[in-house]
């Protein structure tokens, strides 16, 4: 089956919608290192893993979003050049 | 004294927990969000990149809800610490007082370690009960932060599984190459190709060549072919190291004999560089045109007659060199460069062309002299 078998409209906003959630985690991701006493220095190493983890999520969603316009970008692009195929052959159908 | 401070801040830990939960909170809708994505996403795009996506935002949105289990886990855990921390203090509190409330005095923080001689029965009671206390508070301080540590564990785990560590570096392609042919460490060799040139008329007659040391080029881009062509002053010195001790004895020999040692100087190149993977069969075959270069300026040196025959041999041997060096030296920095194989046959063409050119110019600029 075709890649270009995709609705733009429904697709179109799936981008968006993954940068408000993108957008949700990154703004909470940013974690204060309690002061746990004995193990302070492990729970500072857990919360810099933690905000690790929070933004390899951020960067993963991202990069669907971006994969999303992308795909996008080249449907248009492909509609653009059927759109010039079907003027082109129209122009010279009598 | 026996010291009664605890350690950490409960309400610190607590803090922590609620914003902790709030990244919870979020990684788990998010969670539910990238799996609502894959669906309309699969309901409305159908094919292979559909697929390939749908694929993709399945694993980030099980990571979302894992890093959202993870959270969870961890906001009862630290809000527990918190509350076993306080636990510890009152107990620890409840037997400060019990001692004071005897009569005991206690310095700030604490309280005595041992018993006073003079204290009274109810006193070295009082006493004694505290102690007891202490160390009961103590046992179980030690037991929160071992589950503390034990769920800080999950995460580290977590974070693993992740985000690996990055594997243990591996030497350079070029230090090994460096390590093939004998050359200093070549951070102190890398060059500039317009720096040599202008110092050229103030450079040593063969062997005693020498290259100024020039800091590393910048790596940070990929402008492969100009960082080729720059590098070509140490892949210069990389071929005339390798073939100063043999030029002596090359010179020693007839000019048939520099036919056949030619061969065998780009085998031991090409040897040199066998185990990069990312070198094809085709870019090898640039490393024997630096032979075909030797043997080339050896005939057009014939035609001189104020050479002898040693110079001819060891002016061949100096071009050959330094166009095999140029060669090797330019693949081996564009492998190092992450640049895809079909263009490394074209870094090894542009060190080649380098490394040719600019022996050919220190001969130019010896002759002069």
């Amino acid at each position: 089956m075709c890649d270009i078998d995709i609705h733009p409209d429904a697709i179109g906003r799936l981008p968006g919608e993954l940068d408000r959630l993108r957008g949700r985690v990154a703004r909470a991701a940013t974690l204060p290192a309690p002061d746990t006493g004995a193990t302070a220095t492990a729970t500072r190493s857990a919360i810099g893993a933690i905000t690790d983890l929070a933004a390899a999520l951020v960067s993963d969603t991202t990069r669907l979003g971006d994969d999303l316009r992308q795909v996008l970008r080249s449907y248009e692009q492909a509609d653009d050049n059927v759109a010039f195929l079907v003027r082109s052959l129209g122009g010279g159908l009598p | 004294m026996i010291d009664l401070t605890v350690d950490g801040s409960p309400d610190g830990c607590r803090a922590a927990a609620r914003e902790i939960a709030v990244l919870a909170e979020a990684t788990g809708v998010a969670g539910g969000d990238l799996a609502r994505v894959r669906e309309r996403a699969a309901d409305h795009w159908q094919g292979e990149a559909a697929s390939a996506f749908g694929a993709r935002a399945s694993e980030v949105g099980e990571d979302a809800e894992r890093l959202a289990d993870l959270l969870r886990f961890l906001t009862v855990a630290l809000e527990a610490l918190a509350r076993r921390l306080d636990q510890v203090a009152a107990r620890l509190a409840d037997a400060r007082s019990r001692v004071g409330a005897a009569g005991i005095p206690c310095p700030p923080g604490g309280i005595p370690a041992v018993p006073d001689p003079a204290w009274d029965d109810a006193q070295r009671a009082a006493h004694l009960h505290a102690v007891v206390l202490v160390r009961a508070a103590r046992d179980d301080e030690r037991w929160a932060q071992e589950a503390w540590l034990r769920a800080l564990g999950s995460v580290t785990e977590a974070h693993r599984r992740v985000l690996p560590p990055a594997a243990p570096q591996q030497p350079s392609l070029l230090d090994r190459l460096g390590d093939a042919v004998s050359v200093r460490p070549l951070p102190d060799l890398l060059p500039g190709l317009g720096e040599v040139h202008d110092r050229l008329p103030d450079l040593p007659d063969l062997p005693d060549l020498d290259l100024p040391g020039i800091d590393m080029p910048d790596l940070d881009d990929l402008r492969v072919l100009r960082q080729a062509v720059e590098a070509a002053p140490v892949l210069v010195s990389a071929g005339v190291r390798a073939l100063a001790g043999r030029a002596a004895t090359l010179a020693r020999e007839a000019g048939s004999e520099l036919v056949r040692a030619a061969p065998d100087l780009a085998r031991r190149a090409v040897d040199s560089i066998d185990d990069l993977p990312t070198v094809p069969t085709s870019g090898r075959a640039l490393i024997g045109m630096g032979v075909s270069e030797g043997i080339e300026q050896y005939e057009d040196d014939l035609a001189r007659d104020d050479l002898t025959q040693h110079e001819r041999i060891g002016r061949a041997a100096f071009v050959g060199g330094a166009t095999v060096g140029g060669a090797t030296g330019g693949m081996a920095l564009c492998s190092e460069l992450g640049v895809t194989s079909p263009l490394v046959p074209l870094c090894g063409a542009a060190g080649g062309w380098a490394g040719e050119h600019l022996s050919e110019a220190v001969l130019g600029a010896i002759d002069a002299r």
